[in-house]
């Protein structure tokens, strides 16, 4: 007998298979695989109608403003509805906090991290996607330079998705909303302050501090995005 | 880590080192169940030798067991009992892997009935692949004569 006959004869004696018992025990504890961009869609299945169509009107209206000829207000107005798309956004990020449904959430197919996480890109996503039409028209149509138009439309959006994400984690409850939407309406009072502003002050230097503004709130919304995907971590089951 | 690959795999070394598919069935499903309840397994990327040191564990706590009454036995293992018995050569090999140490035994179930490789069955015995390398040597010589000389008994 050689080796080779010694070899195939241990592979043929304990080539042995999961019976009924084995296969049930791998079918009920194989996890299926997902690909993220299906958990994307799932998501975007989730988000509410209005949303969508409230993103498309700003970003119509923004573009629209743009061909107004001669009206050099068009930037503090989009400035001024940039805000709104931010409230709209952020309210339905937060809508299972605000409802108390985390609970419910967690016993998905997905973690709830994920969930948030997916939640947030989709958000950011559609903020992207309004700037990134605004802006250029603003830039071609009115002759605004485009890091003035990232400083006017940017600072409220940030500022308003930071303060609806902070209230949104700090109080769960449906109430939450009115502080969410005060933010947003100070936010909208801001461009046109800063319109008066700018007649009074040097334009450099209401960019730098512009600059800064936006630097800081991009940090801030990183921290609260931190913070807010790590908030249930330690949510457990309410079982009384 | 893929289920279905992992949990044939290691109901082969269950089978070889209990002899009896039921009770390989349960123990494979316990260390499963054993490694994905643990919080003490910390070091990524060393599934593979945690996962095989449990159900050493469990087999040895098998044997320690007292085992009084018969256990049921499905049909279907009655079956492969009875196709193990029309295979002699199957049988003897069993015979001459029962008189083999334990670690020569783990190597060969590892090597030659799981597929695995020598560097990657080092890391399951804690031992290098040289180390693994002699040990095959050592056990396919001793199943070799082993099987000889029961054929010749046989004869």
């Amino acid at each position: 007998m050689t080796d080779k006959d010694i070899i195939r004869l241990v592979k043929d004696t304990y080539d042995v298979n999961p019976g009924v018992k084995g296969r049930s025990f791998i079918r009920e504890h194989t996890k299926r695989k997902i690909h993220l961009s299906s958990i994307i869609m799932m998501q975007l299945k989730e988000l509410n109608p209005l949303t969508i169509i409230i993103t498309i009107c700003i970003s119509v209206m923004g573009v629209l403003l743009t061909f107004i000829k001669n009206y050099s207000s068009s930037i503090w107005v989009c400035s001024s509805i940039m805000p709104l798309a931010a409230l709209i956004i952020t309210a339905d990020l937060g809508r299972s906090k605000r409802h108390q449904m985390t609970e419910l959430e967690m016993v998905t197919r997905f973690s709830l991290r994920m969930q948030k996480s997916v939640r947030i890109f989709i958000g950011g996503m559609l903020g992207l996607i309004i700037h990134a039409l605004i802006i250029p028209f603003l830039s071609i149509k009115s002759g605004i330079a485009p890091c003035i138009s990232v400083l006017a439309l940017g600072c409220p959006y940030l500022f308003t998705s930071w303060g609806c994400m902070l209230i949104t984690r700090k109080y769960h409850n449906t109430e939450s909303i009115y502080g969410c939407t005060a933010i947003a309406m100070s936010s909208a009072i801001i461009p046109i302050m800063v319109k008066t502003l700018l007649s009074q002050f040097n334009k450099g230097l209401l960019a730098t501090i512009g600059a800064v503004i936006l630097a800081s709130l991009f940090v801030a919304i990183t921290t609260e995005i931190r913070k807010y995907l790590q908030e249930d971590r330690n949510t457990t089951w309410n079982l009384n | 880590m893929d289920l279905n690959s992992h949990y044939t795999k290691l109901l082969r070394f269950c089978y070889m080192k209990t002899g009896n598919m039921e009770t390989a069935e349960d123990i494979t499903q316990e260390t499963f169940l054993k490694f994905w309840e643990s919080n003490t397994y910390k070091d990524v990327g060393k599934e593979l030798p945690y996962l095989y040191a449990i159900a050493r564990n469990l087999c040895a706590d098998y044997y320690r067991r007292p085992h009084p009454e018969m256990s049921y036995v499905p049909l279907e293992d009655i079956a492969d009992e009875e196709q193990d018995e029309i295979n002699i050569d199957s049988l003897a090999l069993k015979e001459v892997m029962k008189m083999l140490p334990d670690d020569l035994k783990e190597a060969v179930i590892l090597r030659y009935a799981n597929d695995y490789l020598p560097s990657e069955i080092g890391k399951i015995m804690n031992i290098s692949r040289f180390a693994v390398n002699r040990k095959l040597k050592k056990a396919l010589q001793l199943l070799k004569s082993g099987l000889e000389e029961g054929g010749r008994n046989d004869g």
